[in-house]
């Protein structure tokens, strides 16, 4: 072994990262070697300097706690409050009644509006609404963020009303998309949110099965709004949701 | 998706990498403001994919996470940070933390503390991708398998990487010793 080879391999040898044979060849080497011996010398005064003397930065207290609580907020985000109770429980009579309007209808084959729908509809079947419920945008959006690759716009539009009623996921044409519910007095409005790769699209309205659907694209995102609201009403969310 | 993670199992895997996720976000990034956002943005991630992965090495895996955050987080900064920096030369940073240290003569001390500050500017004036390297293999004591797994690349790039940052290394503390002799 020459040592030209001998003091490429000095640092894997030190790092115990050879096999048998080329070790016993370092070895033999370096007991000859007044330059590969300072090498070896100098990787070893390295690492002792790195590993007694560099500042060790330990975990401050409390970070361990706040990285868990905000895994678990990611990971059980059904807060059920006892004055959601009420909520709840209208949204799932509200629900009740869709759900038997929504078996007896007539699936029209070729309606590009159609499987949205029925995503509207089977969030409407109870316990499929939200799998975070919460009117606080800065609850729903860390929600979110734990479990898709893309950000989603969340904002409360209480104010103007619709109020934020909570989030979940949802597949649409075979694609996770993220689903805002809103509220609109006893109504409901589904806002389906997926990356779309094309560029903006302008904003497109038609009516399936008495729902209305509106469908546009904007900063990478497609965005369905789904309802049954008066198609004004369900204009204005629209426009709000357009804004930036 | 994560709904059959067990929390419990989860956070064990965590917990007992932790020391080093943070260790590493400290050196990757520039506060301990960032570091934080980087690990919670991580465990995140490693939420998200704990199910899928099962990693075999849940350290490197981990580790993985945390060295991509803090690279994101870079590259969010400089696409950002551009125009902020033009705009008003931010003052330096203050002194980094005082070493703990056990009492012994001064003068011996002194050495310490000299050889410490240099490596950790040597250190600090590396490129992350040399940084991280040696920092995986001679802090955390990571196989060169490992630090394959964490950086993404193969173990030839990590050998050279390793061998040109303890060269880099070298040269600077001599350097420095020079300058203050």
């Amino acid at each position: 072994m020459t040592c030209i080879e001998a003091n490429r391999l000095i640092g894997p040898w030190l790092d115990d990262e050879l096999d048998v044979r080329l070790m016993v060849e370092v070895e033999g080497h370096v007991a000859r070697c007044a330059a590969c011996v300072r090498e070896r010398n100098e990787i070893l005064a390295l690492r002792e300097t790195a590993r007694e003397r560099l500042p060790r930065f330990d975990p401050p207290p409390g970070l361990e706690q706040r990285l868990f609580r905000a895994v678990r907020t990611a990971a059980a985000p059904r807060p059920r409050p006892a004055r959601r109770w009420l909520r709840e429980a209208a949204l799932m009579a509200a629900a009740a009644c869709v759900a038997i309007a929504a078996t007896s209808s007539i699936r029209r084959s070729g309606d590009p509006s159609a499987e949205i729908v029925d995503a509207h509809l089977r969030s409407l079947q109870p316990g499929h609404l939200t799998d975070v419920v919460s009117s606080d945008q800065h609850t729903v959006k860390p929600w979110f963020q734990g479990r898709i690759d893309f950000g989603v716009p969340v904002r409360d539009f209480a104010a103007e009303g619709f109020p934020l009623v909570g989030g979940r996921l949802d597949m649409v044409d075979g694609r996770q998309v993220a689903a805002l519910v809103y509220g609109r007095r006893q109504h409901l409005i589904n806002v389906f949110v997926g990356p779309v790769a094309d560029r903006d699209q302008p904003l497109r309205s038609s009516s399936s099965r008495g729902y209305r659907v509106s469908s546009w694209a904007q900063g990478g995102l497609e965005y369905r709004l789904v309802t049954d609201v008066a198609p004004a009403e369900a204009d204005q969310l629209v426009h709000l949701l357009r804004a930036e | 998706m994560p709904a059959s993670t067990s929390l419990p199992e989860f956070e064990q895997t965590l917990r007992e990498h932790l020391s080093a996720a943070h260790h590493l976000a400290r050196w990757l990034t520039r506060t301990q403001a960032d570091a934080e956002d980087v690990l919670q943005e991580a465990f995140l991630r490693a939420f998200r994919s704990f199910d899928r992965f099962r990693p075999d090495s849940p350290r490197a895996w981990l580790l993985r996470l945390v060295r991509n955050c803090c690279y994101d987080l870079h590259k969010q900064r400089e696409r950002e940070g551009e125009a902020a920096l033009e705009e008003e030369a931010l003052p330096p940073d203050a002194a980094s933390p005082v070493l703990g240290m056990a009492a012994e003569n001064p003068e011996r001390r002194l050495l310490r503390m000299a050889d410490a500050r240099a490596l950790e500017d040597a250190l600090q004036d590396l490129p992350a991708e040399y940084r991280e390297v040696f920092l995986l293999r001679e802090i955390e004591g990571l196989a060169y398998k490992e630090i394959a797994e964490v950086a993404g690349v193969p173990i030839g790039t990590v050998m050279s990487r390793l061998s040109r940052a303890r060269a880099r290394l070298r040269a600077s503390i001599v350097a420095g010793e020079k300058e203050t002799a």
